[in-house]
């Protein structure tokens, strides 16, 4: 859908203010312009002529975290996300993007990913189509190489034959959130192509970005995502082997254990309560909560780009989780997903960060295969 | 307006007081906070007519930085708007002289929260919801529930004297507190003595609560604070009549049942609203109660209410409408079940003594039905803020197609405004009885107040001497 076609919703919430307490942004800067309302008049505005997509309002516009929250958290479920994420498309139709997002764009266009050349796909083997593909992405590759090496670990004990998909590729959720929709595009067609050429059944992502993207993004863009394949992020994947018993882990008793819900959690119907149980199963006993948990969890920066247009805010946010675990008597903090604990890591100074899927393959009991 | 050299001087001492990062000319900050939650300014935004916009924003980050700014404002003789959470329907927060908009949601710090006295101690700048949050966490809650409560603040809630859905037995938001902090016009940090109810003097914080920020800023709240309610009962009943539905909830207060909730839709509600968000197709006035507390003593209030109602023909519709009710309750406020643009319409509420409710609401419905008739304007109203002596009607207007021209359109909201007023006035009831003055009911202070109104007006001038706090509200003289 198209900024025009969202123009019910962006008159119909530029002065809703239900889901204001909620929004990570304006909790951290308290600014009515970085809002949900704030953005849909914003752009309600610009289309009635009253104000342009100047630097400065373009710049508002991108400091959307693109988390979902607000939907979470409306009584009606307004898509204002997808209805702000179609503005900057129309911002970038227009050529009016920041120098972030086109910078951002030519290396996508070159590599795939923003880092720069890494292999892209994983060829098949010659023995047949694995069970799993293993969904990594670049960034995870380039920022949490740990974290894919522990998830293979626990797939090869559970026994689970699978490949790593998308090594060199970014997910098509960081395009799409900056308005780059024909390189979303372009970037969900080679990903589909190599999970065709790899004939994978189920998708693993280690990411609950990648999850709402394979299950919401691909539609939002126009690109069909093949019903056929399973797709379930790798908390719940190991919450699922754990109460099957076809993992086992020895328990670990650990004091101040904090949790931090990934990124997009409250996009995903009840996937706040597998990396719990998760991590119940690890440390013996319920982890500590965040203020803003669950439903309600507000993510830590390493969401909607910001890390590459927003590295302030991006920073803040991380530093507002790390304040809020430390209030909540943190010794630790645990998240699930590596992006955010890679990103929480580089920001939490005297607090240890620890990856659950990392943690989980230190205690797996048995022979992994 | 502040342009040229002057306003380059107040913007340095403004972020010399407050620091760079908190004090802003961005111009989509201008366009944002150049509405409130109220019809007019939004209207205006709407037909692309430029709205009246604050010269900067500022974001204080404690009382003393507050002082500061009052004091920079009073040594320019500038414009100051507070700005808790923006959610006012009457224009109380809208910058119409421009100056300086003082949002206060940096003030976002719960201070105390005391199990002995159960009182909790937050800045003006805490969103309700969060509060509850927060106080839901120690298994605790504020008994304040209005439906603005994901959007107001603290400080909004005292500042406008707002009501909740369960304000018929816990009181309205000033029932509720027992001291406040805040910031006079000068710049001087004051305190309120601890606790409400003493002969010590008059209650100082009433001259800030209620004040819609024209007194000065309030900074900080001690309130009272409950246990959740061992339980909740519900019951819906229907009347064939509005008239034997006010006579029972009269009754029920009289005899002082103290419910939490009792929610009465007039027949044109019942019609249009209640089948509309909680899809029930009724013919007659839905009364929705609700008791809490000890489940014996709960449900034998029940009881002797149902009764009452029973002895006026109700038809007993059970828990489940009531129950349905409660957990929707806010749903009617949310896009697109609220009332929004580009229909015309406004919250006349009002408030007056259980002799003159049937004799205030009729007089408002004809006027709004038959006077507004070329305009097919529509009449809605429920009563759902009881007191041990009257009732507070939550009246609506709405015009479907309202006028194209923005001055047009203004000037006959205005005009359905002061005649709805003007009849509250005439039969007993108040010019506003939880949504506040604001700018949208200002002119008509002075009829409301009569003989009394130059006393508040010397009470205003001698705290705002220069005039700076929120000029063009609550009805006083710039």
């Amino acid at each position: 859908m198209t900024a025009r076609d969202y123009t019910p919703i962006y008159n119909g919430d530029r002065y809703c203010l239900m889901c204001r307490h909620v929004c990570p942004v304006e909790r951290i800067t308290r600014r009515e312009a970085t809002s949900p309302h704030g953005w849909a008049l914003l752009i309600a505005s610009v289309q009635r002529g009253l104000i342009a997509w100047t630097e400065e309002a373009v710049d508002t516009l991108y400091q959307c975290a693109d988390c979902g929250l607000c939907q979470a958290n409306c009584a009606t479920g307004r898509p204002l996300p997808a209805a702000i994420v179609a503005a900057r498309a129309a911002v970038v139709e227009q050529g009016a993007m920041p120098d972030s997002v086109t910078r951002l764009e030519k290396s996508l266009r070159l590599w795939g990913n923003p880092y720069g050349p890494l292999t892209a796909d994983t060829e098949p083997n010659a023995g047949g189509a694995p069970e799993i593909g293993l969904y990594a992405g670049a960034a995870t590759r380039v920022g949490s190489p740990r974290t894919i090496t522990a998830a293979q670990a626990l797939l090869r004990a559970a026994g689970r034959d699978h490949r790593l998909l998308s090594m060199g590729r970014s997910g098509v959720y960081l395009p799409y959130t900056l308005g780059l929709w024909d390189t979303a595009r372009v970037l969900a067609e080679q990903t589909l192509d190599e999970i065709g050429r790899l004939g994978v059944r189920e998708i693993i992502t280690l990411s609950k970005e990648d999850a709402h993207t394979f299950q919401h993004i691909y539609p939002e863009i126009g690109v069909t995502f093949p019903g056929e394949i399973r797709v379930v992020e790798f908390s719940a994947w190991l919450d699922a082997m754990l109460a099957g018993q076809e993992l086992r882990v020895q328990p670990h008793p650990r004091a101040g254990i904090v949790f931090h819900d990934a990124c997009h959690t409250p996009r995903l119907l009840d996937s706040a309560d597998a990396p719990r149980r998760v991590l119940a199963a690890l440390t013996g006993t319920a982890p500590g909560e965040l203020f803003w948990r669950e439903q309600q969890a507000s993510p830590c920066g390493a969401i909607g780009g910001f890390l590459f247009t927003q590295a302030e805010l991006a920073a803040r946010l991380a530093a507002a989780r790390i304040a809020e675990a430390q209030e909540a008597g943190a010794a630790m903090l645990v998240a699930d997903d590596p992006h955010c604990a890679a990103h929480l890591a580089a920001h939490a100074a005297d607090l240890p960060v620890v990856n659950l899927i990392e943690m989980a393959a230190q205690q797996i009991v048995g022979e992994i295969q | 307006m502040l342009e040229g050299l002057a306003g380059e001087m107040v913007l340095t001492e403004l972020i010399d007081a407050l620091g760079a990062a908190h004090v802003s000319t961005r111009p989509t900050d201008k366009l944002i906070y150049a509405t409130d939650w109220s019809w007019m300014p939004q209207m205006w935004l709407d037909r692309a007519m430029p709205p009246p916009s604050p010269d900067v924003v500022v974001h204080p980050g404690s009382p003393e930085e507050i002082g500061r700014v009052l004091q920079i404002a009073n040594s320019y003789k500038i414009p100051v708007v507070p700005w808790g959470g923006g959610s006012g329907t009457q224009g109380g927060a809208a910058p119409i002289y421009g100056g300086i908009l003082l949002d206060l949601k940096r003030l976002d710090r719960i201070l105390d929260i005391n199990t002995t006295s159960l009182t909790v101690t937050a800045q003006a700048g805490v969103i309700g919801a969060v509060l509850e949050k927060a106080l839901n966490e120690h298994h605790l809650t504020f008994p304040h529930y209005p439906a603005s409560a994901n959007a107001a603040t603290v400080g909004g809630y005292l500042a406008a004297r707002g009501s909740g859905v369960i304000s018929t037995k816990y009181g309205k938001a000033e029932d509720l507190v027992l001291s406040i902090d805040a910031v006079l016009p000068d710049g001087t940090i004051i305190r309120t003595p601890p606790v409400p109810s003493h002969a010590s003097g008059p209650m100082l914080m009433n001259l800030l609560i209620g004040s819609e920020g024209t007194m000065g800023v309030i900074t900080a709240a001690t309130l009272q604070i409950e246990r959740p309610p061992e339980t909740r009962v519900f019951r819906a009943v229907l009347f064939d009549d509005l008239h034997q539905a006010l006579d029972a909830g009269r009754e029920i207060m009289l005899a002082r049942l103290q419910p939490a909730v009792l929610r009465l839709y007039d027949e044109g509600s019942t019609a249009s609203l209640i089948k509309r968000v909680l899809n029930l197709d009724l013919q007659g006035a839905y009364l929705i109660m609700v008791f809490d507390g000890y489940e014996e003593i709960a449900g034998a209030q029940l009881a002797r209410a149902m009764r009452i109602c029973e002895e006026r023909t109700a038809k007993d519709l059970g828990p489940e409408t009531a129950e349905h009710w409660w957990d929707h309750r806010y749903d009617f406020y949310y896009p697109p079940h609220s009332l929004g643009l580009p229909l015309m319409y406004g919250t006349i509420e009002t408030v007056c003594k259980f002799e003159n409710i049937e004799r205030l609401y009729y007089a408002k419905k004809r006027l709004i039905e038959e006077d507004f008739a070329e305009w097919q304007a529509r009449y809605i109203a429920h009563f759902s803020h009881w007191f041990p002596w009257g009732v507070m009607v939550y009246d609506r207007f709405i015009i479907d197609s309202p006028p194209e021209d923005a001055h047009e359109a203004l000037q006959l909201h205005n005009r359905i405004w002061t005649a709805t007023a003007r009849t509250a006035l005439a039969n007993g009831g108040m010019l506003n009885e939880h949504h506040g003055i604001g700018l949208k009911l200002g002119r008509l202070m002075r009829e409301q107040y009569g003989t009394a109104w130059p006393a508040l007006e010397a009470i205003k001038h001698t705290l705002d001497p220069r005039g700076i706090m929120n000029p063009g509200k609550l009805g006083f003289r710039l």
